[in-house]
């Protein structure tokens, strides 16, 4: 019951609320005037064209760069410009779409090094190793966890990059493109490690994605940006039938 | 054809033979003062290269300047013993410190920029030192140089005495024992938590970042730590040589051979380092110098070349593994 009370309370209060975000690169406008909120739970899609800002966007929720303008609160604090460390101690990780593993150290250490540093709670070696090896396993990784980060293949280095940014417990977790590169195999394997995400470990999971079927399957939400603005906001089922979606991000429909 | 392929050791093993072969040495060498006093820069260098490769090599932050910190605990420990008549061995330990100092004053900006800011702006701040020790004539006397630097006090250990004015073989083993005090901090340093996060910002800043390590201040913990080691034996330098000068004691060979001594032993291992300062030492003086008296430095730049070129990961940097 207690349970019960508290997912309500929080169902209330969004996990993540972007009020009129702005970013320019001198007089290039990346990221204009977007809002939107990711509630506790969702799976949320994030599409758009080659170059819309769906990078820049990240980057700028997770404090890689700081916004021109308008406000980002994440779990009832300002997060806007704060530093990438902090606002991953608050409980908000990403990946990077180009996957960025710490070549010169084994899989475990890539791991351990987030689980130390990620979060604040001081926690006695063993525990830590302990959590360590589970999400190993989680993400089947756990034969490899000896082995040098730079000898992976890309399917298993993708799975690194989830699996560190786990280790930090997020409670928002910014997936930029992990499908991208795998092989249709590859991304059957993927999809039900990022549903066991969102419904065992409840994570809330906001996705750039560019393999739209994968999208359309996993996501509760769907964003679209074009030329940095934010042009739909819905269901999944919604967007393929926006006419302004289809123009901007599936091209004409002659095309197709 | 690579030494890697020949034969591989792990880091501790690595570790036990240098020190064991720094032992041994002045017994190979019959106690030759000459050889002894060439080996005692053997070690400094030595020494001074772990402390940098422990910023370069596990933390990924080249300094072109470490010649600074070794001046600065050269002539903080000097002036401490001539002009406030301290005891070198706690003038030495506060020296050190000084050099941390330093390293605040230069690392709290510089580390605040991206790229090869930090490289190039300790280059900028090792100068900047050196030209304040040259003019500040009142304290440093200037260009002209501190004489009579004391010596380290004698020790007495039961009925043994520890000289260190007249005896180079004592000089030698306390550099020896400094080396190895410097390893092991590097050591127990880069297999604790705030070495995994080092290795970390080195392997990628950003991802580091990403997943809460906080960069800046680990750089900075880095860069303060090999700088106390660099200032240590700086300290130690002019407690043996007696004589410093702003040409000596910041002599950009401190800030260069440390470079050459790291990409000679490898820069992925620990001890590699200072296996390349004694291994250059031993080259110049025993292959180089006998050929060619005048201009044997020169050999340094070609056999670097050939290194870079041959084995980028050094000599042994795939020869020593790291567990």
């Amino acid at each position: 019951m207690g349970q019960d009370a508290e997912s309500l309370d929080i169902n209330q209060s969004p996990l993540l609320e972007v009020r009129e975000l702005s970013r320019n690169f001198g007089g290039l406008q990346a990221i204009f005037e977007i809002s939107f909120k990711v509630s506790p739970g969702q799976i949320v899609g994030l599409i758009g064209p080659n170059g819309a800002g769906k990078t820049t966007l990240f980057a700028l929720l997770s404090g890689f760069l700081s916004p021109s303008g308008g406000e980002i609160q994440f779990l009832n604090s300002s997060i806007g410009g704060m530093r990438p460390d902090r606002i991953c101690h608050l409980g908000m990780a990403r990946t990077f779409q180009v996957v960025r593993p710490f070549p010169e150290m084994t899989v475990f250490e890539n791991v351990k090094v987030a689980a130390i540093f990620g979060k604040h709670s001081k926690r006695p070696p063993s525990v830590v190793d302990q959590e360590v090896q589970e999400i190993l396993e989680s993400t089947g990784l756990f034969s490899k966890a000896g082995r040098l980060a730079s000898s992976l293949s890309l399917p298993e280095r993708k799975r690194l990059e989830v699996a560190r940014t786990l280790a930090t417990k997020p409670k928002l977790l910014l997936l930029d493109e992990v499908l991208a590169g795998l092989n249709p195999r590859e991304v059957e394997e993927a999809i039900p490690l990022i549903r066991s995400l969102n419904n065992q470990m409840k994570i809330s999971i906001l996705m750039i994605e560019h393999n739209l079927r994968a999208i359309m399957g996993i996501c509760d939400r769907l964003l679209v940006i074009n030329f940095g603005q934010l042009i739909f906001d819905g269901l999944p089922t919604e967007a393929v039938e926006n006419p302004e979606v289809i123009q901007a991000y599936l091209g004409e429909k002659e095309d197709a | 054809m690579k030494l890697g392929n020949f034969f591989q050791i792990t880091e501790k093993t690595a570790a036990f033979l240098t020190f064991g072969f720094v032992l041994i040495l002045p017994v190979v060498l019959s106690f030759n003062p000459y050889y002894l006093s060439i080996f005692i820069i053997a070690l400094i260098l030595g020494a001074v290269s772990l402390s940098w490769n422990l910023l370069a090599g596990v933390c990924g932050q080249v300094s072109f300047g470490h010649a600074a910190f070794f001046g600065i605990g050269a002539y903080g420990s000097s002036l401490l013993v001539l002009k406030a008549g301290w005891n070198p061995f706690g003038a030495m330990i506060i020296a050190a410190f000084f050099g941390v100092m330093g390293a605040i004053i230069i690392g709290t900006p510089a580390f605040r920029l991206r790229g090869p800011y930090f490289a190039l702006s300790i280059l900028g701040f090792a100068e900047v030192v050196k030209l304040l020790t040259l003019n500040l004539t009142w304290l440093t006397d200037g260009s002209q140089g501190l004489f009579n630097i004391p010596a380290l006090p004698a020790i007495r250990i039961g009925s043994m005495t520890l000289d260190f004015f007249v005896s180079r073989t004592t000089n030698y083993y306390l550099a020896a024992f400094l080396m190895l005090a410097i390893y092991l901090v590097i050591y127990f340093l880069r297999h604790s938590n705030t070495g995994l996060a080092m290795s970390a910002v080195h392997g990628d800043e950003e991802t580091a970042a990403g997943i809460g390590v906080p960069v800046f201040r680990t750089k900075l913990l880095t860069l303060m730590v090999s700088a106390f080691c660099t200032a240590l034996m700086g300290a130690f330098y002019a407690h043996y040589v007696h004589f410093l000068s702003p040409d000596s004691a910041f002599d950009g060979s401190w800030s260069v051979m440390p470079i050459v001594a790291s990409l000679f032993g490898g820069m992925g291992t620990l001890i590699g380092p200072s296996i390349g300062a004694l291994l250059i030492t031993g080259l110049d003086e025993f292959i180089f110098k006998q050929f060619f008296e005048t201009g044997h430095k020169l050999f340094f730049g070609i056999l670097l070349a050939v290194v870079i070129v041959w084995t980028p990961k050094g000599l042994f940097g795939k020869s020593i593994r790291k567990k």
